[in-house]
């Protein structure tokens, strides 16, 4: 690679380092954050960091450079909910940001779950991949797969009871 | 009826509570409570995984757009750096005035006066009538140099070179007294003490305490004269030796303010002598006896001569 690609400060190498890492930087600060939304901020700020100091980082080290980043930024992000958090203990206002029935998605029952639907029977995978990525009702499906409706709920009941057995008790 | 109907969904019931078509309460009463809250992890976190692996793209074009907010703000930035170079460049160039215009001093005096002037580095220079000294206040320290037109006495404190410049050469000390005259095309300096060196039509010429150096009208010399040990016009007498008369009579104009008419008498008899600065009287007599020339004074402070 010459010196030219390695220019983070042009555009095309900023966008492909972002194409590169978005995704996993948003899946790790979802592990952390456990908020769609916070991971979604702080990934802007991240890579607005990068191009802020596109001429400090060396590129062989972008990767490690926006993982420490987006680190940091998060737990500035918690340092400044502690001190939300005080303040409304302090002056007595009930905070109920967290539902009572929250549920904590771990980085380890998402990759179960990832590897579980890799894993499923292909008619059930089949079922299962054009509902959930492709968004298609159970109708439409049934149209493509040339099966009746009642085959497609059928399939994709299996395909949930099959993960319930895969990801076992939580 | 609402059992027969849960049985006959019950291969599908999850696909229908996915979809939405089913309740989460109508679930909860189908299945045990830890299958429940599995079934709810689940879907949360497939609904998760959907999000996370949906394209990056929407928050790119946020990022791009934010930075390109950012830049508007870097002009601004530069804005302000480009007013802060106007100012400094405002800075330096009053920097430079200050440095290229001069502290000019200048000292003169008039008719029959004279003047003493403390230098910053502890010399003195006395000035005699109708005489100017200009120096640079500024860089004095480095370079004591001045400018003399008239008659000046110097008691130089050691240090670096001190020069006095004049219109007929000019005279560099250590540090030493000497007396300079230069007047028109009539240059004199007298040593009294130390060391003088004297450049006059790039010939120089060193004097030791009693030697004088006098140019008069181009062609100069050098000689042995005084024994005093200051000028004598500073204790109010001006001392002439060897002198063609025009430069005496023109330090008795200088020295009283009159004008002296000596068209009639040959101007280069040479005179040895001297003149008080207190009684014009007596200075005329002094002089003009001597030499068997008469003059009168027609009107006020115009004097002519004649045999």
């Amino acid at each position: 690679m010459d010196k030219d690609n390695r220019n983070i400060c042009e555009s095309k190498i900023f966008e492909a380092i972002y194409n590169a890492h978005a995704k996993d930087i948003r899946r790790f600060l979802f592990y952390k954050t456990q908020d769609l939304y916070k991971a979604e901020d702080i990934l802007q700020e991240v890579f607005i960091k990068l191009w802020d100091n596109c001429n400090k980082v060396d590129y062989d080290k972008v990767k490690s450079y926006i993982y420490s980043i987006a680190n940091n930024m998060f737990l500035n992000e918690v340092k400044h909910q502690k001190v939300v958090q005080n303040y409304g203990k302090y002056n007595k206002i009930e905070s109920t940001n967290e539902s009572p029935e929250f549920i904590m998605l771990e980085k380890e029952f998402l990759e179960k779950l990832e590897s579980t639907v890799a894993t499923l029977p292909e008619k059930q995978r089949e079922v299962f991949l054009m509902n959930r990525i492709e968004k298609k009702k159970y109708k439409e499906i049934a149209l493509l797969l040339d099966i009746s409706v009642k085959a497609v709920e059928k399939r994709m009941h299996q395909a949930l009871v099959v993960m319930r057995k895969e990801i076992g008790n939580v | 009826m609402e059992n027969q109907n849960l049985h006959s969904n019950e291969e599908t019931f999850l696909a229908q509570w996915l979809e939405g078509n089913l309740t989460d309460t109508e679930l909860k009463k189908c299945i045990s409570e830890a299958d429940y809250n599995a079934y709810l992890k689940l879907r949360k976190g497939l609904d998760a995984l959907d999000q996370l692996n949906a394209s990056t793209e929407d928050t790119f074009n946020k990022i791009q757009q934010k930075i390109a907010n950012k830049k508007t703000r870097i002009r601004k930035l530069y804005f302000v750096r480009w007013s802060i170079g106007v100012a400094a460049s405002i800075i330096l160039l009053f920097g430079l005035f200050s440095i290229f215009t001069t502290d000019l001093i200048i000292h003169k005096t008039n008719f029959g006066e004279t003047k003493t002037i403390s230098l910053l580095d502890g010399s003195e220079v006395i000035l005699n009538s109708k005489s100017t000294i200009t120096f640079n206040e500024a860089d004095w320290k480095e370079d004591r140099q001045l400018t003399l037109d008239g008659e000046a006495y110097f008691k130089v404190e050691k240090g670096s070179a001190f020069t006095v410049n004049t219109n007929n050469g000019s005279v560099v000390v250590l540090g030493t007294q000497f007396n300079v005259n230069s007047k028109d095309d009539f240059f004199n300096v007298v040593c009294y003490e130390g060391k003088v060196s004297v450049n006059s039509n790039s010939l120089d010429y060193i004097l030791l305490p009693t030697n004088s150096f006098r140019k008069i009208n181009g062609s100069s010399s050098e000689s042995s004269t005084t024994q005093l040990l200051q000028p004598t016009w500073i204790d109010g007498e001006s001392t002439f030796k060897s002198v063609p008369i025009k430069y005496v009579i023109t330090a008795l104009e200088d020295q009283y303010n009159i004008k002296i008419d000596s068209e009639l008498i040959d101007d280069s008899i040479i005179f040895s002598g001297s003149f008080p600065h207190k009684n014009l009287n007596i200075a005329l007599i002094t002089v003009f006896d001597a030499l068997k020339i008469r003059y009168n004074q027609k009107e006020k402070r115009k004097i002519k001569l004649r045999y």
